[in-house]
């Protein structure tokens, strides 16, 4: 069995190392993403490697962070201290792309700070996007005790690879022309029906059964893994952790429950209720509107000015 | 969980291993048990509740062989087997069939103008149910034709319908073929393990870049919204052609390559069925495990040929009209299956010498027209369908050209270029299979079309289509 087992290794392995060292184009990765998130993928990769502009505040985060945070604002209330914000939201959750997309930013830029999203609960599972603009190692080794979707992530990523290679080979690829907005924040003007929301908040709180500890360890083990090791790169390039909780519409709960987590690393911005409990803030039941977006990044600003006049924060 | 997916990889992997620790170390009996409790994994990662389905169909087989075994009086025994009919065909009816009754006892009623709605269920369809039932019923079918015996060993009999490799899409196994393989003690052979390789390589060519490819064009062509002309839809249905025999005959060898791999035999499916110079040879050569089972079970035991010319006629166009039926509830797997019928009826009037090389064209020509109602979705797609095809009026290459070109023209081109190899390679190996084919050439050729299929793999494969394989509905 061994002589088999060393044979169909043999014969495989010529594919593989070929699959692995099969250089693709980096901007073909995020080009290749063109039907997801509003086509934002392009966007990101622009930003960071085309776009000459400094970075000094990241936003990194869901949908909730495209729909919620208006950097250009920010950036316009943050005037005085010459900061160049950026919103580099991703639909959809996963923890581990918010660790892919930073370690592309400080390859190029060199933020001052970085506000990371968090929601109610860490989301335990890999980011769908993930696996087609990490880099191979960050994909095959990626914890592989509490990573549901190491597998899956493997395979999309060495699929997506021959991909990209087919598309150039067959003539399939078009170069997409460089995206040259300095910002992310995409956002409505609409403003959801209040009886919905009054339907999703009678649902929303309503007590939920909580996990025992052991299963919340368990489950919160793949994030918290992350977390730090967006922690040590921040450590590692002099960027200040920041963590803004942008919670839905209608939740009862005012702190995320990796609260005491967040704030081992960094300050945790909670936004104001009066904020979040207004119907005509919200765009849907989860994503804030322009009108929602703008009084919060306004609060964003004013939050992120005391911590600039906070020296204090800098020894941290 | 499907052949061609990683984690069935890693879950063979695991199996592989432990099937031949077991087998070596511990007495016949545990290395059945692994095989069925890892069968059912297998098959319920899909949907563990349906695994009910096949417990109860392999118990009631179980015990009703045992029964037929012992009874002595005819009318018991004729009992026993309706039982067996009874419990299968009630489970297939059932959970494929109920609904297509019912939707069609109310049009018909509405046709009448009788006012009776009787409300269909909301039923998901078990994957496989009708290969592993066939399966089983045929164990007991033969017992009581007292042509095998019944095993009393109840692991040997569950892993006979529950083995992984072909449990969702057949080969529809005989009990006198395959029961008796799993009551031997097995060595391993790396030869045979070549063997399945080998065949597992060639299924996944077919599966990867012949089937998923066309598979893109026969989705856009048959799912266009607006009125496609003749020649798209004559394309559309040679691409379907090509599609459906890539996919179920490289399952097929995948399975049967799999079941190698573990020291067992599964019998041929598919013998190069577009190479037949009439409709007799294309079903001595298609699907073999479903077409040798509706000629045991059902055309034979209507008469056969055995009747008048009327009555073998009936028969013979019986055994299609279920044949299609078997693949689907809906009326357009009739059709397909009546015209398969009706045009062996044909051939059966027409006495001359079917000359391959004039008649090998024709039948396929005629063979891909048939997968039209095959592959429509409902009687009035194949209504629309077989009008466009003699839409000669509105004769273009317009639209065609506009689906090859969304596809890509350099793929489409390299795509036939390989299928014109694909069926080189097959007409090669008209009388053998793939294995002794290749085990003709030299080990420098044999590693030049290893390493040639693994590359088209990769530069032709189509990897962005949920791994699926069509009979997987069936």
């Amino acid at each position: 069995m061994n002589r088999l087992y060393k044979h169909i290794i043999l014969f495989l392995l010529p594919a593989l190392i070929l699959i692995l060292i099969l250089p693709v184009n980096k901007r073909l990765k995020y080009q290749g993403l063109e039907n997801d998130c509003f086509n934002h993928a392009i966007w990101i990769y622009d930003r960071i490697y085309n776009n000459s502009k400094p970075l000094d505040i990241a936003f990194l985060g869901s949908s909730r962070t495209i729909n919620g945070i208006n950097d250009e604002l920010i950036e316009q209330e943050l005037k005085e201290y010459n900061m160049a914000v950026v919103n580099f939201g991703y639909c959809r959750l996963g923890r581990n792309l918010s660790y892919a997309l930073l370690k592309e930013i400080v390859s190029r830029k060199k933020p001052g700070y970085l506000v990371l999203e968090v929601s109610r609960n860490e989301d335990r599972y890999s980011h769908p996007v993930y696996p087609h603009i990490a880099g191979t190692a960050d994909v095959a080794f990626a914890n592989p005790f509490f990573n549901r979707d190491l597998l899956a992530d493997i395979r999309t990523q060495l699929t997506y690879k021959i991909e990209l290679w087919q598309d150039i080979m067959f003539q399939k690829t078009v170069t997409m022309p460089i995206q040259t907005s300095d910002f992310g924040f995409a956002s409505s003007n609409d403003t959801i029906a209040g009886e919905i929301l009054k339907e999703v908040k009678n649902g929303r709180s309503k007590p939920k059964p909580g996990l025992k500890k052991i299963e919340e360890n368990f489950h919160m083990s793949f994030p918290r893994i992350y977390l730090k090791k967006i922690h040590r790169l921040c450590r590692e390039n002099n960027i200040n952790m920041l963590f803004l909780y942008i919670p839905p519409y209608g939740t009862d709960q005012f702190l995320p429950n990796e609260y005491k987590t967040y704030i081992k690393y960094g300050i945790v911005i909670l936004p104001p209720v009066p904020i979040t409990d207004n119907p005509s803030n919200w765009h849907d039941e989860d994503h804030l509107n322009r009108t929602g977006a703008n009084k919060l990044s306004l609060y964003i600003a004013a939050e992120i000015k005391k911590v600039l006049s906070d020296s204090a924060f800098y020894s941290k | 969980m499907i052949f061609n997916s990683v984690t069935f990889l890693i879950f063979f992997i695991l199996f592989f291993q432990f099937y031949w620790l077991i087998n070596n170390k511990l007495p016949i009996s545990y290395r059945n048990i692994f095989t069925i409790l890892s069968s059912y994994l297998f098959y319920g990662w899909w949907d563990w509740r349906f695994l009910s389905l096949i417990i109860i169909s392999s118990s009631a087989d179980y015990f009703i062989g045992l029964g037929l075994a012992r009874a002595q009086k005819k009318n018991g025994r004729k009992m026993l087997l309706i039982l067996s009919i009874v419990v299968n065909l009630g489970i297939l009816g059932f959970f494929k069939y109920f609904n297509f009754f019912i939707e069609s006892l109310n049009e018909f009623m509405h046709f009448f103008s009788l006012s009776v709605d009787v409300n269909t269920l909301k039923i998901i369809l078990p994957v496989g149910i009708s290969f592993y039932t066939f399966q089983t019923l045929s164990y007991t079918i033969d017992i009581y034709k007292r042509k095998i015996e019944p095993t009393r060993n109840i692991f040997s009999f569950f892993a006979f319908v529950s083995f992984f490799p072909q449990l969702v899409a057949g080969p529809i196994e005989r009990a006198s073929h395959l029961l008796h393989q799993f009551d031997a003690k097995k060595a391993f052979s790396y030869n045979h393990c070549v063997i399945g390789l080998r065949l597992i390589l060639w299924g996944l060519f077919k599966k990867i870049v012949i089937a998923d490819n066309f598979g893109i064009l026969v989705d856009t062509i048959f799912s266009s919204e607006h009125s496609i002309s003749g020649i798209t839809t004559i394309a559309g249905s040679l691409f379907f052609a090509f599609q459906i025999y890539a996919d179920f005959s490289g399952y097929s060898d995948i399975a049967i390559g799999l079941s190698k791999m573990l020291g067992i035999d599964l019998m041929k499916n598919f013998k190069t069925p577009y190479f037949s110079a009439s409709f007799g040879e294309f079903w001595h050569r298609w699907h073999i495990s479903l077409s040798t089972w509706f000629r045991d079970y059902l055309y034979i035991p209507l008469g056969g040929n055995r009747g008048n010319k009327y009555r073998t006629n009936l028969n013979i166009l019986v055994t299609f009209l279920l044949s299609g039926l078997w693949h689907g509830a809906n009326i357009t797997f009739l059709i397909w299956g009546g015209l398969h019928g009706l045009a062996l009826l044909v051939e059966k009037q027409v006495r001359i010498k079917f000359n391959t090389l004039y008649f090998t064209p024709f039948v396929f020509i005629l063979v891909t027209l048939f997968w039209i109602p095959f592959r429509a979705e409902n009687f009035a797609h194949f209504i629309a369908l077989s009008k466009s095809v003699f839409q000669f009026g509105s004769f273009s290459f317009a639209s065609l050209c506009q689906i090859i070109s969304d596809f890509s023209i350099t793929r489409f081109f390299a795509l036939l270029f390989v299928l014109a190899g694909f069926l080189w390679i097959e007409y090669s190996f008209r009388s053998d299979d793939f294995n002794e084919w290749i085990l003709k050439k030299t080990r420098f050729t044999r590693f030049t079309i290893y390493y040639l299929i693994l590359a088209l793999i990769l530069i032709l494969g189509n990897f962005s289509v949920k791994p699926d394989f069509i009979y997987f509905q069936f």
